[in-house]
C-alpha cells in the first residue's frame, strides 16, 4: 500500500513524500522537492561575482552560506587571503544566520506537530497525539510568537553588517564591503544578549517538555547514520575551524574533492561530457522516467551522508550530543543537536566581534583570473553547503550547487543508494492510509 | 479612537522613517482602525509558487505591527503554507474550500513564479483528496479567477524575476500572465521591504486600492528613484565616484542600478531601519525592476548606457533614458515577455477613495 504526504509543508521547500507499506510498517520511501528551483544554466556566461547575488536565492533561510561558499570558490581561484576583520565578519553573519535558521525551524516548522493551535487564523490542525499540559501549550505559543520578534531582531544586526536581509551584500571577492564600528558592535552585543535568553531560556524550556513527554522520539528516526560536515567558521590562516570538516565512516582527511553529484532519481539529465564529479550541465527533464525530485543529490565517496546540525555536533564532539549516545541519531537528536549549536554559536559569535579590529581593511582588492575552476564549500543551518565553478574567459562556464537538499534528500542513485530522510522513515509504523504524526514528525525534523 | 483619514495615511505611509519603519503611523490610529475592522476583514490566502521562500522571511521581519499584531488583529490570513499544521491533501484541500466559500471576496497574495512549461511540471504544488496531482499553474488559475484582488509579494510573483532569468528553462511568468491585470497589485523587491507588503495590505483594506504606477506598483512605496534619494547623490552631482566598495563616492561605476530602480529604500531603510545596500557600500542591484535580474546583470559592472564621469544631464534624464534602453533590450531579450502585460494598456485610476 502507498501512502502520500504531498506537501509537506512549512520548510523552504514543500517535499512529496510516498511510502511503501507492508503489515503495518513503512518498508520503502521516497522523499523529494517537486517544484524546479536552480540557477546553474543561467548563471553560464555571466560574471562570477553575479554568482554571489543570484545564488543566495537558492534559500531564504540560508542566503549567507551560498554567499560564503560561492565567495570562497571563487578566493580560491583568485588565491586572495583575506583580512582578520573579514573572516570574522563573515563568520559573525554566518553564525547568526545559522542561530535564526534553528529558532525559525523549531517554532514554525516542529513545535506546530505538538501543540494544536486554536481553529481560527491561519493555523491549521493535525490530528491527534497532543500530550503536552494545557499550561505548557499556552506558554509555547507565547513563545512561538515571541520567537517572531526574535528572528526580526537576528536580522536588524544582521543588516547592520550586510546591508539587509534577507538576501546580503556586504560579501564581495577579497572580503566585505565595509568595516563594523565600535558602536555598531555594541548594538550588536546588546541584541546577542536578548537572543541568548530566548535560547537559553524559552527555546530551552520548551524543547525540554517535548524531550520528556514525547521521550519515544528518542528511539526512531534515526537512518543509516552516515554523517559529513564540510567544516565552518574558519579561526586562523591555516584554515583550522571551529567545526572541522568530516565524516564519521572515514578517519582519513576530509577531502572535498570526493564529493560527487548523483542525479539518477532526479527530473534531470546531463548535457555533454563531465569534466570532474561537480561538472556537468544538467538540464531539466520533468518526464524522465524513473525520476521523483527535483533535488541534485550529494555523495562522499560514492555514500550517501546526512548533514546539518546533528552531524556537526556529533562530528565535532559536542558533549551534549554525544553524551546522548546511540539515542543523539533521532528525531529529538536533531532537534537537542540545533539548540546547542544555538548556545556554542551565541558565544562564539560574541567572541568573534571581540576580535574584530574596526581598523583594519575590509576587503583585499583583487582582479578575477580569467580561467579557472574551484569548489567552496560552506555550512548552513540546514546542512553543508557545496558550490562548483568553472571559468572561461571571464564568465562562468560550469556551475552546481548542492545543498542540505542534496543530501539529506538524496534521491535514489545509480547504485540504488538511499538519502537519509528516506532511510529515517523507513521501518516507521503505518498502520491505515492516514499519514501518522511520526512520519510528519521524522521529516520535519530535518 | 478616530479613524484616521485616508490622506493622513498616506503621508504617514510615505513618511521618511527615520523611525522605525511604519511604526510612526502603527499606534495607535491604524492598530485600533484595523481592530474596528477586524472581524469583517477579507480573508487572504497567500500562495508560494517557485521562490525561495525569502519574501515570507522578510515579511516576519516587520517591526510595527510585529507578526503577533499582524496575524491576530489586523489581517484575516486563512491560509499560509508556512503557518498550517495540515499536511498532504488535506491543506490542498482546505485551501479550494476557502476559496469557493468566499469566491469574489478573498485577497489572494503569491510569493514566486509561475512555470508554464511542460503543462505545469515544473511546479507541482501537491494532490487532492481524490489523489490528483495540482500543479501551480492549474491551481492559481482557478484562485486568480475567484479572488477579489491578487497581490503578487516580490520580483518573482510580480514580474518573473529570478525565476524567470534567462534561459528560463521553467518559463516562469509573473502573475499579471494568469490574472486579470486590473485586479493586480504588484510588490516587487528581491524580497520585498516587509512595510510594503503590510502597508499595501493595510491601505486595501482600510481605504480600497492603491494607487499604482505603468508597472502595477503602489505609487506610495515605489514612486521614487533609488537615485533621487540616494545620500551619495551629492558624489554623483559633483563627479565623484568610488571605485571600490568602502571608498566614498557615488556608486555608479561599480554597479549601482539606482539610476533606474525605483523604492523608497534610502528613506525607510531596511530591517528596523538598520542599513540599506548602498549604506552597507554596496552597489543597488535592482532589485524591484521588470528588469531585474537579465538587465541589471552583471551587478558589480558599471551600466554600460550610463557615460563616466563629467555626466551632464540630470539624473531624472538618466533615468528615463534607462527606462527606454531597457525597455528596449527586454524586448530583444525576452520578447516582450512582461512588457506586454500592463505598460500602454488602458489606465485607470484604482485608488478607491472614502
Amino acid at each position: 500500500m502507498a501512502v502520500v504526504v504531498h506537501p509537506l509543508n512549512r520548510g523552504i521547500r514543500p517535499i512529496r513524500i510516498e511510502l511503501d507499506t507492508d503489515g503495518g510498517k513503512v518498508v520503502g520511501a521516497k522523499a523529494g522537492t517537486t517544484y524546479y528551483w536552480d540557477f546553474a544554466n543561467t548563471l553560464k556566461g555571466k560574471d562570477p561575482m553575479d554568482a554571489i547575488q543570484l545564488t543566495q536565492r537558492t534559500s531564504g533561510l540560508d542566503f549567507v552560506a551560498h554567499a560564503t561558499a560561492i565567495v570562497r570558490a571563487l578566493e580560491e581561484i583568485a588565491a586572495v587571503q583575506l583580512t582578520g576583520i573579514a573572516v570574522l565578519t563573515r563568520n559573525v553573519l554566518l553564525g547568526l544566520d545559522i542561530v535564526y535558521g534553528h529558532i525559525t525551524h523549531f517554532y514554525s516548522n516542529v513545535l506546530p506537530d505538538y501543540i494544536p493551535f486554536p481553529e481560527e487564523g491561519p493555523f491549521y490542525n493535525v490530528a491527534g497525539d497532543f500530550r503536552l499540559p494545557p499550561g505548557v501549550r499556552d506558554s509555547m505559543i507565547k513563545n512561538m510568537w515571541r520567537a517572531f520578534e526574535i528572528r526580526q531582531l537576528i536580522h536588524n544586526i544582521m543588516a547592520v553588517l550586510s546591508g539587509k536581509a534577507p538576501h546580503i551584500c556586504s560579501v564581495i571577492m577579497g572580503g566585505v564591503t565595509r568595516a563594523v564600528t565600535g558602536a555598531e558592535i555594541v548594538r550588536i552585543n546588546s541584541v546577542l544578549k536578548e537572543v541568548a535568553g530566548f535560547v537559553n531560556n524559552e527555546y530551552y524550556n520548551d524543547l525540554v517538555q517535548i524531550e520528556q513527554v514525547y521521550g519515544q522520539y528518542f528511539l526512531i528516526g534515526g537512518g543509516a547514520g552516515n554523517l559529513l560536515t564540510v567544516g565552518e567558521f574558519p579561526r586562523d590562516k591555516a584554515g583550522n575551524c571551529l567545526f572541522s570538516a568530516g565524516v564519521n565512516f572515514q578517519a582519513a582527511r576530509f577531502n572535498k574533492k570526493l564529493i560527487s553529484m548523483d542525479f539518477a532519481g532526479a527530473w534531470f539529465e546531463a548535457e555533454g561530457t563531465w569534466e570532474g564529479p561537480l561538472a556537468a550541465t544538467l538540464k531539466p527533464k520533468p518526464d524522465k522516467p524513473g525520476g521523483y525530485s527535483w533535488v541534485k543529490g550529494a555523495l562522499y565517496r560514492n555514500k550517501t551522508c546526512e548533514v546539518g546540525p546533528l552531524a556537526r555536533m556529533a562530528l565535532t564532539g559536542n558533549a551534549q550530543i554525544t553524551g546522548l549516545g546511540k539515542r543523539a541519531m533521532s528525531v529529538l537528536g536533531r532537534y537537542r543537536a540545533r539548540l546547542e549549536e544555538c548556545k556554542v554559536l551565541l558565544i562564539q559569535i560574541t567572541g568573534w566581534l571581540e576580535q574584530i579590529n574596526p581598523g583594519e581593511k575590509p576587503a583585499e582588492h583583487t582582479e578575477m583570473p580569467e580561467e579557472g575552476e574551484a569548489i567552496g564549500v560552506a555550512e548552513a543551518s540546514q546542512g553543508s553547503v557545496v558550490h562548483y565553478v568553472s571559468i572561461k574567459k571571464g564568465k562562468i562556464d560550469k556551475y552546481n550547487v548542492l545543498d542540505a537538499y542534496s543530501w539529506n534528500l538524496c534521491p535514489n542513485t545509480r547504485e540504488g543508494l538511499k538519502g537519509p530522510m528516506e532511510q529515517a522513515l523507513t521501518g516507521l509504523v503505518v498502520t491505515g492510509p492516514e499519514v501518522t504524526a511520526d512520519v510528519l514528525r521524522v521529516a520535519r525534523s530535518f | 479612537m478616530k479613524k484616521i483619514s485616508r490622506r493622513h495615511f498616506l503621508k504617514l505611509c510615505t513618511a521618511s522613517a527615520a523611525a522605525v519603519g511604519l511604526s510612526q503611523m502603527w499606534i495607535p490610529a491604524v492598530g485600533e482602525a484595523f481592530r474596528k475592522a477586524a472581524g469583517g476583514n477579507p480573508p487572504i490566502l497567500w500562495i508560494q509558487g517557485s521562490a525561495c521562500n525569502g519574501c515570507s522571511t522578510s515579511l516576519v521581519n516587520t517591526v510595527h505591527p510585529n507578526m503577533r499584531e499582524l496575524l491576530t488583529e489586523i489581517i484575516n490570513m486563512s491560509f499560509h503554507p508556512g503557518f498550517s499544521s495540515k499536511a498532504g491533501s488535506l491543506l490542498t484541500d482546505q485551501l479550494m474550500e476557502t476559496s469557493r466559500r468566499n469566491e469574489g471576496n478573498f485577497i489572494l497574495v503569491v510569493e514566486g513564479a509561475i512555470p508554464r512549461a511542460y503543462q505545469g511540471m515544473f511546479n507541482i504544488v501537491g494532490e487532492d483528496s481524490s489523489g490528483k496531482k495540482v500543479t501551480l499553474i492549474s491551481l492559481l488559475s482557478d484562485l486568480c479567477k475567484r479572488a477579489k484582488t491578487v497581490i503578487a509579494v516580490g520580483s518573482c510573483a510580480s514580474f518573473g524575476g529570478i525565476s524567470a532569468a534567462e534561459p528560463n528553462d521553467a518559463e516562469c511568468v509573473g502573475l499579471e500572465k494568469l490574472a486579470d491585470v486590473n485586479k493586480v497589485v504588484n510588490i516587487p523587491g528581491c524580497p520585498p521591504h516587509p512595510d510594503w507588503i503590510v502597508g499595501t495590505l493595510a491601505q486595501l483594506l482600510l481605504y480600497g486600492n492603491p494607487e499604482l504606477d505603468d508597472y502595477g506598483r503602489p505609487k506610495l512605496f515605489y514612486e521614487g528613484l533609488i537615485h533621487n534619494n540616494c545620500p551619495r547623490r551629492q558624489y554623483f552631482d559633483n563627479s565623484i565616484f568610488a571605485e571600490q566598495p568602502g571608498e566614498d563616492g557615488c556608486l555608479l561605476q561599480i554597479g549601482c542600478k539606482g539610476p533606474l530602480t525605483h523604492g523608497d529604500c534610502p528613506t525607510r531603510l531596511w530591517n528596523g531601519a538598520s542599513s540599506w545596500c548602498v549604506g552597507a557600500n554596496a552597489p543597488c542591484i535592482g532589485c524591484t525592476d521588470p528588469s531585474f535580474p537579465d538587465l541589471t546583470m552583471p551587478f558589480y559592472k558599471r551600466m554600460s548606457e550610463i557615460e563616466g564621469p563629467g555626466i551632464t544631464s540630470t539624473a531624472d534624464a538618466i533615468g528615463m533614458g534607462l527606462g527606454v534602453a531597457t525597455a528596449l533590450g527586454l524586448a530583444a531579450h525576452l520578447t516582450g515577455n512582461y512588457l506586454t502585460g500592463r505598460i500602454g494598456r488602458k489606465k485607470r485610476d484604482r485608488e478607491g477613495d472614502i
